[in-house]
Parts: structure tokens; sequence; C-alpha cells
């Protein structure tokens, strides 16, 4: 237990300082269209980190994770420029937002199992893109939502794109701490079995139902906040990004970095938003890039990048102790107990 | 008051009658034995009983209290415990997690109050007797995949115990385990016996039948052929052509 708080501390702590330094040294010697691109990667993170919950520990496939994010940022751009509801509280009523809808959808769509809950989730965001824009009321239509306001916190505005890195980078730290956090609780224990056999989870009390309905309304939630977040950081939101296109690049993300493992989920967001910016010799071959990186990952990483790096340290540590894991009785329970 | 009451119970598959007119109690301390040739019902009576199969007709009662409609995981938080015949762990979690599944099930701890960082129960010493009894030594951070199977079959055990189960079903504990790791798993089951628990034990090995139980119900073709003590069904003439006959 002790030993377990000094290490998330010394994470948190390092993490920080990382942040420090990056936005002092590399942030500032950026183009302000690349620094825009960065914190896009750090606010679809919401998304992909919920995708992570649902398929990494739950075992869920949901393919309408940008629906909840389209939502919450319609909701937070129509409270604020329609009704004047301040930044704080509309950004957080669009997380809202997308958590109640998560919830009527969660109920509806977990009772059904693999492949037609996944078809359903396609039907959402099918659903969600047309409702997008043709709801010109609501969301502006063909032209979008415009003109939202800045994001005030303690008497600082969040002006320019260099403001916004640190306040995003510090909320995704917070983010894979709570996500680390998650997976050591009941709830997250309960994901694991549902995910790994529902047979077991429903044997040893888990309410496979309901655990499954929660991670998708936490998933929806998340989604959501960074939806709202996405509408204040750009002032301007187009329903022309939250289609099915944009979702199956969040898969590529989640899948890139690796499905297990949330510090790799945040390489592999910022790695796929960067790519074309990487790769601007090669525009027009974009697709071509994406489609090969998919095909040559499912192959030779399934596990995505965090799954390499992980079988490299068991590799190592199998060397050095020179016998199998599972043989040795060194971690005792109380190691690991938190 | 009985842990386990099982009254007519019966399914049918598609015509096919697995289980009909099921019925017997086991008492908090007993060990049950359920026998019979492949194919006889056994583990479909214990998937009645768990609830993962809804039962045509019959009964269930766990302390007394009736719990044919209730859901499995109903039935896990009321002390009704189960292994399978392979089996069930967390396929991709570590020994950890696994373990912990079983600790969970005995503390029945909110998602929030564990979010939280309310703790649980305190398991460790009851983790390393049930392990000591068990025989085994296995490292908690390792995935559950780089275990042997004799090692799943005895954790599966060991998880159950840690849920703290008034009443443990378990299917074919000996199957693929040698002799020593054998002597282990039924150690645990007599540990848990004297603990007051109630066990349903399904097994092909005769000798351990009649050693460790208390009583047997014997099923053939899905209905039940006898029931009484190791002495009584070993020297029933319908048993004897049935299943032991066969030998
Ligand atoms: N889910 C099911 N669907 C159809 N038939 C089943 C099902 N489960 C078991 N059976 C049938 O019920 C009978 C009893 O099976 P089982 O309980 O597994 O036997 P055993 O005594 O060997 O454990 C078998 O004929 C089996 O084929
Ligand atoms: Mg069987």
């Amino acid at each position: 237990m002790k030993k377990e708080t000094l290490r998330v501390l010394l994470f948190a702590l390092s993490a920080l300082f990382a942040i420090v330094l990056l936005d002092q040294l590399v942030i500032t010697n950026l183009k302000n269209s690349q620094v825009n691109i960065i914190n896009v990667a750090l606010i679809f993170f919401f998304c992909v980190s919920g995708m992570y919950l649902l398929l990494g520990l739950g075992g869920v496939l949901s393919l309408c994770s940008v629906t909840m994010l389209g939502l919450g940022a319609f909701v937070c751009g129509f409270l604020n420029t329609k009704l004047n509801v301040p930044i704080p509280a509309a950004m957080l009523l669009g997380a809202l937002a997308s958590g109640v809808l998560a919830l009527f959808l969660g109920l509806l769509l977990l009772k059904l199992e693999g492949p037609c809950f996944v078809f359903g989730t396609i039907g959402v965001t099918y659903i969600g893109q047309s409702v997008f824009q043709n709801f010109a009321a609501f969301t502006g239509g063909p032209n979008g939502t415009g003109g939202i306001g800045k994001l005030v916190l303690f008497g600082y505005t969040f002006k320019t794109f260099k403001d916004w890195f640190p306040l995003l980078a510090v909320f995704v730290l917070l983010l894979i701490l709570l996500l680390h956090r998650i997976k050591q609780t009941t709830f997250g224990r309960s994901l694991m079995a549902v995910r790994d056999d529902a047979t077991a989870a429903y044997c040893m009390g888990v309410n496979v139902y309901r655990t499954k309905v929660v991670v998708f309304v936490l998933a929806g939630v998340l989604a959501g906040f960074g939806g709202s977040l996405y509408a204040v950081h750009n002032g301007t939101i187009s329903a022309s990004l939250f289609t099915f296109n944009t979702q199956l690049k969040f898969v590529i993300m989640l899948m890139l970095g690796g499905v297990m493992s949330p510090i790799g989920a945040l390489f592999g967001t910022v790695l796929v938003n960067y790519l074309p910016e990487l790769a601007r010799f090669a525009n027009s071959y974009l697709n071509l890039l994406y489609g090969c990186l998919i095909v040559l990952l499912m192959i030779f990483m399934p596990m995505g990048l965090a799954g390499i790096l992980k079988e490299a340290v068991v590799r190592y540590r199998v060397q050095r102790n020179k016998q199998l894991p599972g043989d040795g009785g060194k971690g005792g329970p109380s190691d690991v107990v938190s | 008051m009985s842990c386990l009451r099982v009254e007519e119970i019966g399914i049918t598959f598609g015509g096919l009658a697995a289980v009909s007119d099921v019925s017997f109690t086991v008492e908090p301390g007993e060990i049950m034995g359920l026998i019979g040739p492949n194919g006889a019902g056994k583990t479909t009576t214990l998937n009645l009983i768990s609830g993962l199969y809804e039962a045509d007709r019959g009964r269930v009662y766990l302390n007394d209290q009736d719990v044919t409609k209730k859901t499995a995981y109903e039935r896990a938080r009321l002390g009704l415990g189960r292994t399978f015949q392979t089996p069930h762990m967390l396929t991709r979690s570590t020994v950890s997690d696994n373990m912990k599944l079983g600790t969970d099930l005995a503390d029945q701890m909110g998602f929030l109050k564990s979010f939280l960082g309310f703790k649980g129960h305190n398991f460790l010493d009851e983790v390393d007797g049930l392990m000591e009894i068990a025989d085994l030594k296995v490292d908690w951070k390792a995935d559950i995949s780089s275990l042997a199977y004799g090692q799943l079959k005895r954790l599966e055990i060991v998880r159950g115990l840690l849920a703290h189960p008034k009443t443990l079903l378990i299917d074919e504990p000996a199957a693929g385990l040698n002799a020593k790791e054998l002597e282990k798993s039924v150690a645990l089951m007599r540990h848990a016996a004297r603990e007051g628990v109630g066990i349903v034990l399904i097994e092909h090995k005769m000798d351990m039948i009649m050693n460790v139980c208390d009583h047997i119900v014997v099923l053939n073709f899905g209905k039940m052929i006898a029931h009484g003590t190791p002495d009584e069904v070993s020297a029933d003439e319908a048993v004897i052509e049935a299943y032991l006959g066969r030998k």
C-alpha cells in the first residue's frame, strides 16, 4: 500500500516535471498549428481513454465514442452561445449530456452480445452524424457552431493554443492516474472478469450487465468532457468531425499504443494525430499509410507498442531469474495488496 | 438449517431430459458426492444450482431461502461458490487479480467505496494458509496464463474459498492432477468442510469419493438412481449395474 502510493506519487511528480520541460523547451518553439494538433490529440485522448476502459479492461468494443464526443461539444457550444451559460458550467453540462445519452444507449444495447452490440453502436454513430449535420437549431447545421467563449480559470484566460497546452497536459495526467486507479478497484476487477470470462464473472458475484453499463456511462462522460474541451479550445465546431471515419481513427490510436495500457494509448493518440504533419510529403497517400499501419499492427503487434514493451520486460525478467514467471514464490500476496 | 436444498429439479434440452427429478440436501460441513457415468447430468445439475441454467422444473434453496428465480451472481452473493470442470480464470489477468475476485465477493463492496480507497477485510493470513494447504507457490504478479493446469485447478478452489462461501460446488477437481496434487485438493476440501462449508463434489475417482464423502447421490441418464452413505451406495444393485459394474 505505502509502496504503491509512493510509486504513483513519484510518477505524478516526474510527469509534472516532464510537462514543464515540454512546455518550456518544445511547445514554445513549435508553430501554432503544430501545438493545435498536439492539443487536439490530448483532447481526443479523453475519448480514447474511454475506449481503453471499454475494450482494454471490459472487452466491450463500442464504435460510438465519437457521438459522445460530438454531443459534449455541441451541448457545450449551444449552451454557451445561445443561452449564455458560463463556459465551465457549459463544459460540465456537455459531459453530463453525453453521460445521460450513454446511460440510455447502454441500457438498451448492452443486452446484445458480440457483433450485434458492435453493429448497434455503428448505427448510433450514423444517427449522430446525421443529427449533428441537420439539426441546425441545435448544432448550426452545415455551418457548425462558432463564437464559443474563452475559458477563464482563477482569473487566467486561456487564449492561445500555447496557453492551453499545460492545462490539457495536466488533465491528461489526472486522467491516466484515474485509469490506473480504476484498474485496482473492485470495479476494475469486475471489468476484467467480464472481459476474460463472463461465466466466471457471474459465478463470482459480478453483475455483468450492470458493470458494462457503468463503464459505458463512464466512457460517455469522458468523451463528452473531451467534446466540451474541444469546443472551447477551438472556439468553433463543425459536424464534419464527428463521423464514423473519425471513430475508426480513434480505434487506430488505441490499437497502435496498446489496448491494455493507458500510457500506450496516449502515445498512440498523439502519434496518429501527428502523422499527417510528419508525413506532409505524402499527404495524398495518408489513407494508404493508415491502411498499411493497421494491417501491419494486427499482424506483428496486436497488443500495440505497449504490448511489445511488456513482452521485452517479461523476457528480461525471465532471463535474469532463469525461471518462468509463476514458478517462483518470490512475490507474495502482500506485495500487491492495494 | 441446510445450506443447500434441491427439490425435484429438472431441465430438458431439445427433448433430452438432461436432469429430471433430482432432489438432495447438503448440511453445513458436509461433503456430498455427485457421481454417475459421463453425460449423466452432473455438470448440468451444478449449472442449475448455480443459476447458469434456468430450471424447467423444481426449486433450489440456499440456507432455506428460495433462490430458484435468482440470477447466478445473486446466488454467488448469497454464499454459493463453484469451480468448473475446466478452470474458468481471468485468462488475461494476473494471479493477484484472479484471487482478489474471490475476496471482492466476500467483501461485496460497492464500486464507489472501493474507488475512494476503502479497504476490504485483511485476507493475507487466510491466503497464506490456503496456499499452504494447497501446496501452491506462485508469484502473485505473474500472468495466470503462465501457470500449469494442476495449479489452476487448485487455485480455483482457493479462489472459491476466499469468497467465504457457505456452499461450494466442485466439478471434477482431480481431472489432470497427479496423485500428490490430488491429495492437496482433498486437503483443501476437508479444510473447508471443517470450517462449516457444505460441499458438492463431482468426481470420477471412486476411491477419492468413497473416502471423503459423507453421502453420495448417483445419477444416470439425468435421474437419481441411488442416494446414501458410501457403503450403502457401493452395495446398491442399480449403481453396480449402471456405473461401478462397468469398471
Ligand atoms: N447447454 C446444453 N445444451 C444441450 N445439451 C446439453 C447442454 N448441457 C448439457 N447437455 C447435455 O446434457 C447431458 C448431461 O451433460 P453433463 O451434465 O455435462 O454430464 P456430466 O454428468 O458428464 O457432467 C449430456 O447429454 C449433454 O450433452
Ligand atoms: Mg461434467
